[in-house]
Protein backbone atom coordinates (compact mmCIF):
# COMPACT_ATOMS: atom_id res chain seq x y z
CA UNK A 1 0.00 0.00 0.00
CA UNK A 2 1.31 3.41 -0.98
CA UNK A 3 2.35 5.88 1.72
CA UNK A 4 2.57 9.69 1.77
CA UNK A 5 5.66 11.71 2.61
CA UNK A 6 5.83 15.48 3.14
CA UNK A 7 9.28 16.78 2.24
CA UNK A 8 11.05 20.00 1.28
CA UNK A 9 10.85 20.68 -2.44
CA UNK A 10 14.00 20.67 -4.60
CA UNK A 11 14.72 22.62 -7.77
CA UNK A 12 13.84 19.56 -9.82
CA UNK A 13 10.27 19.61 -8.44
CA UNK A 14 9.43 22.90 -10.20
CA UNK A 15 7.71 21.17 -13.11
CA UNK A 16 5.36 19.39 -10.69
CA UNK A 17 4.92 22.52 -8.55
CA UNK A 18 3.88 24.58 -11.59
CA UNK A 19 1.45 21.84 -12.63
CA UNK A 20 -0.17 21.98 -9.19
CA UNK A 21 -0.14 25.82 -9.09
CA UNK A 22 -2.15 25.74 -12.33
CA UNK A 23 -4.56 23.14 -10.92
CA UNK A 24 -5.11 25.32 -7.81
CA UNK A 25 -5.79 28.41 -9.94
CA UNK A 26 -8.25 26.34 -12.02
CA UNK A 27 -9.98 25.23 -8.81
CA UNK A 28 -10.19 28.89 -7.72
CA UNK A 29 -11.66 29.88 -11.14
CA UNK A 30 -8.72 32.24 -11.66
CA UNK A 31 -6.61 30.28 -14.21
CA UNK A 32 -6.02 33.25 -16.46
CA UNK A 33 -3.96 34.88 -13.72
CA UNK A 34 -1.12 32.34 -13.79
CA UNK A 35 1.73 34.04 -15.62
CA UNK A 36 4.71 32.52 -13.84
CA UNK A 37 7.26 30.25 -15.54
CA UNK A 38 9.09 27.16 -14.27
CA UNK A 39 12.39 29.09 -14.64
CA UNK A 40 11.18 31.96 -12.42
CA UNK A 41 9.91 29.50 -9.81
CA UNK A 42 13.28 27.77 -9.77
CA UNK A 43 15.34 30.98 -9.65
CA UNK A 44 13.16 32.61 -6.99
CA UNK A 45 12.78 29.55 -4.75
CA UNK A 46 16.06 27.70 -4.99
CA UNK A 47 18.73 30.38 -5.21
CA UNK A 48 20.77 32.03 -2.48
CA UNK A 49 18.04 34.22 -0.95
CA UNK A 50 14.79 32.43 -1.77
CA UNK A 51 11.58 34.44 -1.94
CA UNK A 52 9.58 31.41 -0.80
CA UNK A 53 9.82 27.89 0.62
CA UNK A 54 7.94 24.86 -0.63
CA UNK A 55 6.85 21.52 0.80
CA UNK A 56 5.59 18.76 -1.47
CA UNK A 57 3.42 15.76 -0.65
CA UNK A 58 4.71 12.68 -2.37
CA UNK A 59 3.03 9.30 -2.80
CA UNK A 60 5.66 6.60 -2.35
CA UNK A 61 4.64 3.44 -4.19
CA UNK A 62 4.46 0.15 -2.30
CA UNK A 63 7.34 -2.24 -2.91
CA UNK A 64 6.92 -4.12 -6.15
CA UNK A 65 5.18 -1.22 -7.90
CA UNK A 66 6.99 0.07 -10.96
CA UNK A 67 6.06 3.78 -10.85
CA UNK A 68 8.34 6.18 -8.97
CA UNK A 69 7.16 8.65 -6.29
CA UNK A 70 4.53 11.09 -7.45
CA UNK A 71 3.97 14.66 -6.22
CA UNK A 72 0.27 15.07 -5.39
CA UNK A 73 0.18 18.20 -3.27
CA UNK A 74 2.20 21.22 -2.18
CA UNK A 75 2.38 24.14 0.21
CA UNK A 76 4.25 27.37 -0.44
CA UNK A 77 5.14 29.66 2.46
CA UNK A 78 7.42 32.58 3.33
CA UNK A 79 8.40 34.68 6.33
CA UNK A 80 6.76 38.04 6.91
CA UNK A 81 6.52 40.49 9.81
CA UNK A 82 3.78 41.62 12.15
CA UNK A 83 4.62 44.97 13.73
CA UNK A 84 2.51 43.85 16.71
CA UNK A 85 3.85 40.35 17.28
CA UNK A 86 7.04 40.04 15.25
CA UNK A 87 8.13 37.17 13.03
CA UNK A 88 5.26 35.54 11.20
CA UNK A 89 4.84 32.79 8.62
CA UNK A 90 2.49 33.12 5.66
CA UNK A 91 1.04 30.16 3.79
CA UNK A 92 0.56 31.45 0.24
CA UNK A 93 -0.68 28.21 -1.37
CA UNK A 94 -1.91 24.84 -0.13
CA UNK A 95 -3.28 22.26 -2.58
CA UNK A 96 -3.87 18.53 -2.86
CA UNK A 97 -5.01 16.83 -6.08
CA UNK A 98 -8.72 15.87 -5.86
CA UNK A 99 -8.13 12.12 -6.00
CA UNK A 100 -5.82 12.33 -2.96
CA UNK A 101 -8.05 14.43 -0.72
CA UNK A 102 -9.74 13.15 2.42
CA UNK A 103 -6.59 11.42 3.70
CA UNK A 104 -5.26 14.29 5.80
CA UNK A 105 -2.51 15.28 3.35
CA UNK A 106 -3.48 18.97 3.42
CA UNK A 107 -3.52 18.94 7.22
CA UNK A 108 -0.08 17.26 7.28
CA UNK A 109 1.35 20.05 5.10
CA UNK A 110 -0.23 22.78 7.26
CA UNK A 111 1.03 21.13 10.46
CA UNK A 112 4.53 20.96 8.99
CA UNK A 113 4.39 24.69 8.20
CA UNK A 114 3.23 25.40 11.79
CA UNK A 115 6.21 23.34 13.05
CA UNK A 116 8.65 25.30 10.87
CA UNK A 117 7.15 28.58 12.02
CA UNK A 118 7.67 27.77 15.72
CA UNK A 119 11.21 26.51 15.03
CA UNK A 120 11.99 29.85 13.37
CA UNK A 121 10.61 31.91 16.23
CA UNK A 122 7.35 32.96 14.60
CA UNK A 123 4.37 33.80 16.76
CA UNK A 124 1.77 34.06 14.01
CA UNK A 125 0.68 31.97 11.06
CA UNK A 126 -1.37 33.78 8.38
CA UNK B 1 8.80 76.52 6.37
CA UNK B 2 9.38 72.92 7.37
CA UNK B 3 9.77 70.29 4.66
CA UNK B 4 9.14 66.52 4.62
CA UNK B 5 11.70 63.87 3.74
CA UNK B 6 11.01 60.17 3.21
CA UNK B 7 14.09 58.12 4.04
CA UNK B 8 15.11 54.57 4.95
CA UNK B 9 14.86 53.95 8.68
CA UNK B 10 17.98 53.23 10.75
CA UNK B 11 18.33 51.15 13.91
CA UNK B 12 18.23 54.33 15.96
CA UNK B 13 14.70 55.09 14.68
CA UNK B 14 13.20 52.07 16.45
CA UNK B 15 11.98 54.12 19.41
CA UNK B 16 10.02 56.40 17.06
CA UNK B 17 8.85 53.46 14.95
CA UNK B 18 7.44 51.68 18.02
CA UNK B 19 5.73 54.89 19.12
CA UNK B 20 4.03 55.13 15.72
CA UNK B 21 3.19 51.38 15.64
CA UNK B 22 1.34 51.91 18.94
CA UNK B 23 -0.45 54.99 17.58
CA UNK B 24 -1.56 53.01 14.51
CA UNK B 25 -2.85 50.14 16.68
CA UNK B 26 -4.71 52.71 18.84
CA UNK B 27 -6.25 54.22 15.67
CA UNK B 28 -7.32 50.69 14.60
CA UNK B 29 -8.87 50.04 18.07
CA UNK B 30 -6.51 47.09 18.53
CA UNK B 31 -3.92 48.49 20.99
CA UNK B 32 -3.96 45.42 23.20
CA UNK B 33 -2.44 43.41 20.36
CA UNK B 34 0.91 45.23 20.34
CA UNK B 35 3.33 42.92 22.11
CA UNK B 36 6.52 43.74 20.25
CA UNK B 37 9.56 45.36 21.89
CA UNK B 38 12.01 47.96 20.56
CA UNK B 39 14.78 45.33 20.84
CA UNK B 40 12.91 42.82 18.67
CA UNK B 41 12.15 45.52 16.08
CA UNK B 42 15.83 46.43 15.95
CA UNK B 43 17.10 42.84 15.78
CA UNK B 44 14.53 41.77 13.19
CA UNK B 45 14.80 44.84 10.95
CA UNK B 46 18.42 45.91 11.11
CA UNK B 47 20.42 42.68 11.26
CA UNK B 48 21.95 40.63 8.50
CA UNK B 49 18.77 39.13 7.04
CA UNK B 50 16.04 41.61 7.92
CA UNK B 51 12.45 40.37 8.19
CA UNK B 52 11.17 43.78 7.10
CA UNK B 53 12.17 47.14 5.66
CA UNK B 54 11.06 50.53 6.95
CA UNK B 55 10.70 54.02 5.55
CA UNK B 56 10.15 57.00 7.83
CA UNK B 57 8.68 60.42 7.05
CA UNK B 58 10.66 63.13 8.73
CA UNK B 59 9.78 66.80 9.18
CA UNK B 60 12.94 68.84 8.66
CA UNK B 61 12.71 72.13 10.50
CA UNK B 62 13.18 75.38 8.57
CA UNK B 63 16.54 77.08 9.08
CA UNK B 64 16.63 78.99 12.32
CA UNK B 65 14.33 76.56 14.13
CA UNK B 66 15.90 74.90 17.13
CA UNK B 67 14.20 71.50 17.10
CA UNK B 68 15.83 68.60 15.20
CA UNK B 69 14.02 66.51 12.56
CA UNK B 70 10.94 64.72 13.80
CA UNK B 71 9.60 61.35 12.61
CA UNK B 72 5.88 61.79 11.86
CA UNK B 73 5.05 58.76 9.76
CA UNK B 74 6.32 55.37 8.64
CA UNK B 75 5.79 52.50 6.25
CA UNK B 76 6.89 48.92 6.85
CA UNK B 77 7.16 46.51 3.94
CA UNK B 78 8.69 43.16 3.01
CA UNK B 79 9.05 40.88 0.01
CA UNK B 80 6.68 37.98 -0.53
CA UNK B 81 5.76 35.67 -3.42
CA UNK B 82 2.77 35.18 -5.67
CA UNK B 83 2.77 31.74 -7.26
CA UNK B 84 0.88 33.30 -10.18
CA UNK B 85 2.96 36.42 -10.80
CA UNK B 86 6.22 35.99 -8.86
CA UNK B 87 8.03 38.52 -6.67
CA UNK B 88 5.67 40.77 -4.77
CA UNK B 89 5.99 43.56 -2.19
CA UNK B 90 3.72 43.77 0.84
CA UNK B 91 3.05 47.00 2.74
CA UNK B 92 2.38 45.81 6.29
CA UNK B 93 1.94 49.23 7.94
CA UNK B 94 1.47 52.79 6.73
CA UNK B 95 0.76 55.56 9.20
CA UNK B 96 1.02 59.34 9.46
CA UNK B 97 0.37 61.24 12.71
CA UNK B 98 -3.05 63.00 12.59
CA UNK B 99 -1.65 66.52 12.69
CA UNK B 100 0.47 65.81 9.59
CA UNK B 101 -2.22 64.24 7.41
CA UNK B 102 -3.68 65.86 4.31
CA UNK B 103 -0.25 66.87 2.97
CA UNK B 104 0.37 63.80 0.83
CA UNK B 105 2.90 62.21 3.18
CA UNK B 106 1.14 58.83 3.13
CA UNK B 107 1.03 58.89 -0.67
CA UNK B 108 4.76 59.77 -0.79
CA UNK B 109 5.59 56.73 1.37
CA UNK B 110 3.40 54.42 -0.74
CA UNK B 111 4.93 55.75 -3.99
CA UNK B 112 8.41 55.12 -2.60
CA UNK B 113 7.46 51.53 -1.79
CA UNK B 114 6.10 51.10 -5.34
CA UNK B 115 9.43 52.40 -6.67
CA UNK B 116 11.36 49.89 -4.54
CA UNK B 117 9.00 47.13 -5.70
CA UNK B 118 9.74 47.75 -9.37
CA UNK B 119 13.50 48.15 -8.75
CA UNK B 120 13.48 44.70 -7.12
CA UNK B 121 11.57 43.04 -9.96
CA UNK B 122 8.20 42.81 -8.22
CA UNK B 123 5.06 42.66 -10.30
CA UNK B 124 2.56 43.04 -7.48
CA UNK B 125 2.08 45.33 -4.48
CA UNK B 126 -0.30 44.08 -1.77
CA UNK B 127 -1.66 45.51 1.46
CA UNK B 128 -4.56 44.98 3.86
CA UNK B 129 -6.92 47.53 5.38
CA UNK B 130 -9.72 47.38 7.94
CA UNK B 131 -13.21 47.40 6.45
CA UNK B 132 -14.30 50.57 8.30
CA UNK B 133 -11.24 52.61 7.25
CA UNK B 134 -12.97 54.29 4.33
CA UNK B 135 -10.44 57.12 4.05
CA UNK B 136 -7.57 54.66 3.61
CA UNK B 137 -9.56 52.51 1.16
CA UNK B 138 -10.39 55.61 -0.89
CA UNK B 139 -6.70 56.56 -0.98
CA UNK B 140 -5.57 53.09 -2.08
CA UNK B 141 -8.23 52.95 -4.81
CA UNK B 142 -7.25 56.44 -5.98
CA UNK B 143 -3.65 55.19 -6.19
CA UNK B 144 -4.78 52.31 -8.40
CA UNK B 145 -5.28 49.42 -5.97
CA UNK B 146 -8.04 46.85 -6.38
CA UNK B 147 -10.08 45.46 -3.46
CA UNK B 148 -9.54 41.68 -3.72
CA UNK B 149 -12.20 40.82 -1.15
CA UNK B 150 -14.72 42.59 -3.42
CA UNK B 151 -13.25 41.43 -6.72
CA UNK B 152 -12.30 37.82 -5.92
CA UNK B 153 -13.78 36.98 -2.50
CA UNK B 154 -10.58 36.41 -0.48
CA UNK B 155 -10.73 36.24 3.32
CA UNK B 156 -7.73 36.67 5.58
CA UNK B 157 -7.09 34.06 8.31
CA UNK B 158 -4.68 34.00 11.24
CA UNK B 159 -3.44 31.45 13.80
CA UNK B 160 -1.46 32.34 16.88
CA UNK B 161 -0.66 31.29 20.44
CA UNK B 162 -2.19 28.06 21.70
CA UNK B 163 -3.92 27.25 18.39
CA UNK B 164 -0.60 27.45 16.57
CA UNK B 165 1.26 25.32 19.12
CA UNK B 166 -1.49 22.71 19.05
CA UNK B 167 -1.37 22.57 15.26
CA UNK B 168 2.41 22.12 15.31
CA UNK B 169 2.03 19.40 17.93
CA UNK B 170 4.15 21.29 20.47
Amino acid sequence: MASVRIREAKGGDCGDILRLIRELAEFENLSDQVKISEEALRADGFGENPFYHCLVAEILPASGELLGPCVVGYGIYYFIYSTWKGRTIYLEDIYVMPEYRGQGIGSKIIKKVAEVSLDKGCSQFR
Amino acid sequence: MASVRIREAKGGDCGDILRLIRELAEFENLSDQVKISEEALRADGFGENPFYHCLVAEILPASGELLGPCVVGYGIYYFIYSTWKGRTIYLEDIYVMPEYRGQGIGSKIIKKVAEVALDKGCSQFRLAVLDWNQRAMDLYKALGAQDLTEAEGWHFFRLEGEAMRKLAGK
